[in-house]
């Protein structure tokens, strides 16, 4: 059986509601996210971009293939939003904690940033604490938050995901930008 | 307050006074009774709300950008202008008054919103309609001022505001008498009649779409697309939107709209104008019908209180009767000859209406003339933004061609509209061009009906059908299912009480169930549609034949094929009688179905042949989904009989064009590969054929959870292949698999469990478990006894499969006499079977040491495989190792290494290594070459 065949029957298993297959899907995921977000650093030059969203996408492409169910696909980004999360965090620590300086590296949440040339390490661990405490207040809407910013889902398919109409996925997105701008201003 | 309670509340708050002016919100805030820290905390969101967040601003921004706007309210502005007031809304859309917002100058304006699917397509032609009804310039008609979209891209139209009375309140209002009244229609008429030369039909002429000005001037519009649609339906009793309808009969029955549908309408205008009644008193009033048939005269009906009664009688009862006769080919060819027959009688000339003998010569001449009025009238009725709506070329030209039968149904306006967005993602509609987006605007569309069309039920029925035929188009099944299902309880719902339509939603549903195996399930809608259509007073010819069609499908799959036959011969009559084309393609080609499951293979081909050369003649390509669904029938039905390589290049162009039409795992795509599978498995391709069945069964599994019925097919077939490849013991667990799921399946089908049991109880048989395999075995063919009878095929093989067990249980006169017995069952039997029962002889023979008898059968049972399947196919060659095996026992060392030698590399190619036959291979080579070495 191929790989893309093995992600989709984890997640079709996980979906009707084996735990252990999430177990098993995770780790795959996070290496792959992982591997490709070096590679990305390795090739480009010295002020490098992470763009998480098509990491995502990429890595959806990798495991799951171009034909993929709409449901299957949904259900992988949202564990990929998860995954890019730490991979980003995991990341932005190693890059502090080896302060070696020189090559900056730009882990964009956006193509349109790219240019601004900051350092964002702290920043986005910033976000990472505003998110993990926005989860301990709703766990909903950190999810929600997630999958959109790390992962780039559309609406309709993080209402899919978390059960809940796209127009509440919509109020939570609301919420949560002015909750985070805050904590994080 | 504990944490969570107060967050809940902050947000509660937050979302209660975001969107609130400064001053309401810190009303609200002050009255919530939020203490001093919360309220500022709210605050304090709302304004970082306004402040980009730095680091992940744009992902948001291109959110909220996503984010359909809010429905624009009074005050708000669109373009140059100010909502000022709410004049109507419905499911559809709001009509507003508005008014210049750039104060140059004051100027009214009606706004009509639509709600809907803004699709750029959409958009597109809704620009050109506006330029040509821009165009439409008439006193007696309101101007299309501008039109536009939103900055969220809801489209809009700009009209012409009118100020007025609808025209018969104002005709009472102002008591206008007769004259003064028919003065006013003609005007009405003239307007029309000035429309439809500009190629425009109004579709939805109603006394509130006639404003009266305070100075006397009628002026037509077209407000309120959402109650035309009601109207249009009679529909629902208590539905809020419900008033009389005007519609033609044609628009009602959802058929054609023509000018006559407006000249219709018009009479319908007329007779309440000059009886001073409604047309239409309740939903029960059976006037409307009763002038249409001229059964009553408006003279009988005028109401209490106007004085002219005996003037309508004659000439005016004549005229409205005209205007009104049910039958379009009746009525005055154009609002024109309305018009000037209403002038000759202000006139006091005689009426063209008067005469009821010409009125017949008349609509002959109108039917006759077609071709010129349609030139001269085509239609256009407007996407579903108001009722006008332009018609292309090619509608133009099948007006022409088809008296008056011009396809814009505008008693389902809107629903066209929706079904129009809809349609190009349908295969079938549209193989050239397949969006990839299509099954996501599906889903959206799927989801918003519900929303947007709560109290539209005939739409929403029409829509659900709409989606559950693209659906399944797009290999979707119990999406499919699950619409037509919705349809035919909201059609047969006391609100619409559409018991037509409702059977036609259940044969629909019916087709999908057995074309997934769903058969009894099938067979209860199957037989209600029929029951209904049955019930229709007068049938239809052509709902009966659907539903012969479809409950001749059913009994397919029941294997029920007498009474198959006789219902499709009936559907194929009626079919042949009404010349549709189409619906014949599809009733031969399910003959051939039937043809071949009965084993008939000459009549099926040429069934089969002869759809083919139908639909492609209707339908211009090899890649339409009609011409796949039946080159897909014609392969198998090659490949059962013995032709399997002319089949395989058939199915892999089928496969590929499905796999470019629907554009993900579909459960076309997945039976493209269970098919291409079966026919590489037939030409002894089985390696090839494991491959595609596995990808049939990855799909169906992705797309239906791991109880998914669908998959038990390829499951079956995989498992087969595995046994054909000589690997028992992976064919078993799969044969168990396999028969749990059509056991379990919500509707057991026991003909197809029995075929699940016998293939277990061969597998088991093949690995020497003997107990088990007997308890399947006799359960199969007790099931094929009761329910197929003993002259069936597939009796007979279970029939010869316990002769082999009795064979292998060492119980061999038992298992002679089983022989002999399938040979008077008179079923007709496949030269595999044949080889099979000599194959099975020649064993016992050779057992009970006649090796030149037993040798004589293995010879036969070879050259029935050889004629049946060819010399290079791995069944053939596993004969051919009986046959050297049966030759060296006779001692002929020379003949048995010649058939070993041809036997060896098919079977080596096609076979799995753990086979047993390959055992044999080598066990008889080395048998071979050791006489060989004894004899030098």
């Amino acid at each position: 059986m191929t790989s893309a065949g093995d992600v989709t029957e984890l997640l079709h298993a996980w979906r009707g509601g084996d735990r252990s297959a999430l177990e098993r899907l995770m780790p795959r995921l996070y290496d792959t996210l992982r591997e490709m977000a070096a590679v990305r650093l390795r090739r480009e030059g010295p002020v490098q971009t992470l763009e998480p969203t098509a990491l995502v996408h990429e890595a959806l492409l990798r495991l799951l293939g171009s034909d993929t169910d709409w449901q299957n696909r949904a259900h992988f980004l949202a564990f990929a939003a998860m995954h890019m999360r730490s991979v980003l965090v995991d990341h932005a620590r190693s890059r502090l904690a080896a302060k070696r300086g020189g090559d900056i590296v730009l882990v964009t949440l956006s193509a349109a940033e790219a240019s601004e040339g900051q350092r964002i390490e702290l920043d986005l661990l910033a976000l990472d604490q505003a998110l993990n405490q926005l989860h301990a207040e709703d766990s909903r809407i950190a999810r929600v938050v997630e999958m959109s910013y790390f992962a780039g889902m559309e609406r309709e398919e993080i209402a899919a995901v978390v059960g809940v109409s796209v127009p509440t996925v919509d109020r939570d997105l609301r919420f949560a930008r002015a909750w985070l701008n805050r904590v994080l201003s | 307050m504990s944490a969570p309670a107060r967050f809940a509340m902050l947000r509660r708050l937050f979302e209660e006074v975001c969107d609130l002016p400064v001053d309401e919100r810190r009303a609200h805030l002050a009255k919530s009774g939020a203490d001093t820290a919360l309220a500022a905390e709210v605050e304090a969101l709302i304004s970082s709300e306004t402040r980009e967040l730095k680091r992940v601003v744009a992902p948001v921004a291109a959110l909220l950008h996503a984010m359909p706007e809010t429905e624009l309210g009074v005050g708000e502005r669109i373009g140059a202008w100010r909502l000022v007031e709410r004049l109507a809304s419905g499911g559809m859309g709001a009509v507003y008054l508005a008014e210049r917002a750039d104060g140059h100058f004051t100027q009214q304006a009606a706004i009509k919103l639509l709600r809907g699917f803004p699709t750029a397509d959409a958009l597109a032609r809704l620009a050109a309609e506006r330029q040509m009804l821009a165009g439409l310039q008439h006193p007696h008609i309101a101007r299309l001022i501008d039109g536009g979209a939103t900055p969220g891209g809801q489209p809009y139209l700009v009209m012409e505001y009118v100020d007025g009375v609808q025209i018969d309140r104002s005709c009472r209002e102002r008591g206008l008498d007769l004259p003064a009244r028919l003065r006013l229609f003609r005007n009405v008429c003239r307007a029309v009649a000035f429309a439809h030369q500009r190629l425009i039909v109004h579709c939805d002429l109603k006394p509130s779409n006639v404003l009266v000005r305070a100075d006397g001037a009628p002026v037509l519009l077209d407000f309120g697309i959402a109650r035309a649609l009601d109207l249009s339906r009679e529909g629902a009793p208590g539905d809020a939107f419900f008033t009389p309808g005007y519609a033609s009969p044609e628009q009602i029955d959802g058929a054609a709209v023509t000018v006559a549908s407006d000249v219709y309408s018009l009479g319908l205008i007329l007779f309440e104008l000059v009886t001073g009644r409604k047309a239409r008193l309740d939903a029960e009033d059976l006037t409307v019908t009763q002038l249409g048939r001229a059964e009553r005269r408006p003279s009988e009906l005028v109401a209490a209180g106007i004085p002219w009664r005996r003037a309508l009688a004659g000439d005016l009862d004549a005229i409205v009767l005209r205007a009104t006769a049910e039958r379009p080919a009746l009525r005055y060819a154009s609002a024109d000859a309305l018009a000037e027959d209403v002038e000759r009688f202000l006139d006091r000339k005689t009426v063209s209406a008067r005469p009821q003998t010409f009125l017949y010569r008349y609509g002959r001449l109108v039917r006759r003339r077609w071709p010129l009025f349609a030139a001269g009238f085509a239609i256009c009725t407007i996407l579903a933004l108001s009722s006008w709506r332009i018609v292309n070329e090619r509608d133009r030209a099948l007006a022409a061609e088809r008296e008056a039968k011009v396809q814009a149904a505008t008693a389902e306006q809107v629903s066209e509209f929706l079904s129009s967005v809809f349609e190009f993602a349908n295969p079938e509609k549209n193989p050239q061009r397949r969006d990839v987006s299509a099954r996501e605007m599906l889903d959206e569309g799927t989801r918003r009906i519900d929303a947007t069309l709560a109290d539209q039920p005939a739409v929403r029925a029409r829509l659900y059908e709409v989606l559950g035929r693209a659906w399944e188009m797009l290999g979707q099944p119990e999406r499919s299912i699950a619409l037509y299902r919705q349809a035919a309880d909201l059609w047969g719902s006391s609100g619409l009480a559409r018991p037509d339509a409702r059977a036609d939603a259940l044969s629909r549903a019916a087709v999908v169930l057995t074309n997934n195996d769903r058969d009894d399930e099938a067979l209860v809608l199957a037989r209600e549609a029929l029951a209904i259509r049955e019930a229709q007073v007068p049938p239809v010819e052509a709902e009966l034949a659907d539903s012969w069609n479809t409950l001749a499908l059913v009994e397919v799959g029941l294997s029920q094929f007498d009474a198959a036959e006789r219902d499709f011969e009936r559907a194929l009559d009626v079919r042949r009688r009404l010349g549709n084309e189409g619906s014949i393609a599809a009733t031969l080609h399910n003959l051939g179905i039937l043809y071949r499951e009965r084993g008939e293979v000459d009549r099926a081909v040429e069934a089969f042949d002869r759809a083919l050369a139908i639909k492609r003649r209707l339908h211009g390509s090899d890649k339409h989904p009609n011409v796949l669904i039946t080159l897909e029938n014609a392969a198998k039905n090659l490949s059962r009989n013995g032709r399997p390589t002319e089949a395989i290049p058939v199915l892999e162009h089928i496969l590929a064009a499905r796999r470019e039409q629907d554009g993900f795992e579909s459960r076309n795509v997945s039976l493209g590969h269970n098919e291409l599978g079966s026919v590489l498995h037939d030409a002894g391709r089985f390696r090839d054929a494991a491959a595609h069945y596995r990808e049939a069964m990855r799909i169906d599994l992705a797309l239906g959870g791991p109880e998914d019925a669908a998959a038990a097919r390829p499951l079956n077939n995989l498992a087969s292949a595995f046994e054909d490849m000589g690997d028992y013991a992976a064919a078993e667990p799969l044969f168990r698999r396999s028969l749990a799921m059509r056991a379990a399946s919500k509707t057991p089908n026991a003909v197809i469990i029995a075929r699940a049991q016998a293939n277990l109880a061969r597998a088991l048989l093949a690995r020497g478990e003997l107990a088990e395999s007997k308890t399947l075995l006799d359960a199969a063919l007790a099931t094929r006894r009761e329910k197929l009878g003993d002259g069936n095929i597939e009796t007979v093989k279970s029939m010869l499969q316990l002769a082999d067990w009795l064979r292998r249980s060492e119980r061999y006169d038992e298992a002679r006499r089983q022989i002999d017995a399938t040979t008077e069952t008179g079923a007709p039997l496949t030269p595999l079977f044949k080889a099979q029962r000599l194959q099975l002889l020649a064993r016992i023979k050779r057992h009970g040491g006649d090796a030149a008898g037993g040798l004589a059968d293995t010879v036969a049972a070879q050259e029935f495989m050889v004629t049946g399947w060819g010399e290079r196919h791995p069944l053939t060659a596993a004969f051919m190792l009986d046959r050297a095996e049966a030759e060296f026992g006779a001692g002929n060392v020379p003949e048995a290494s010649h058939w070993l030698d041809l036997a060896a590399p098919v079977l080596k190619e096609a076979l799995a290594p753990v086979a047993p036959d390959l055992k044999r291979v080598a066990q008889l080579r080395d048998l071979i070459s050791g006489s060989r070495r004894a004899s030098r």
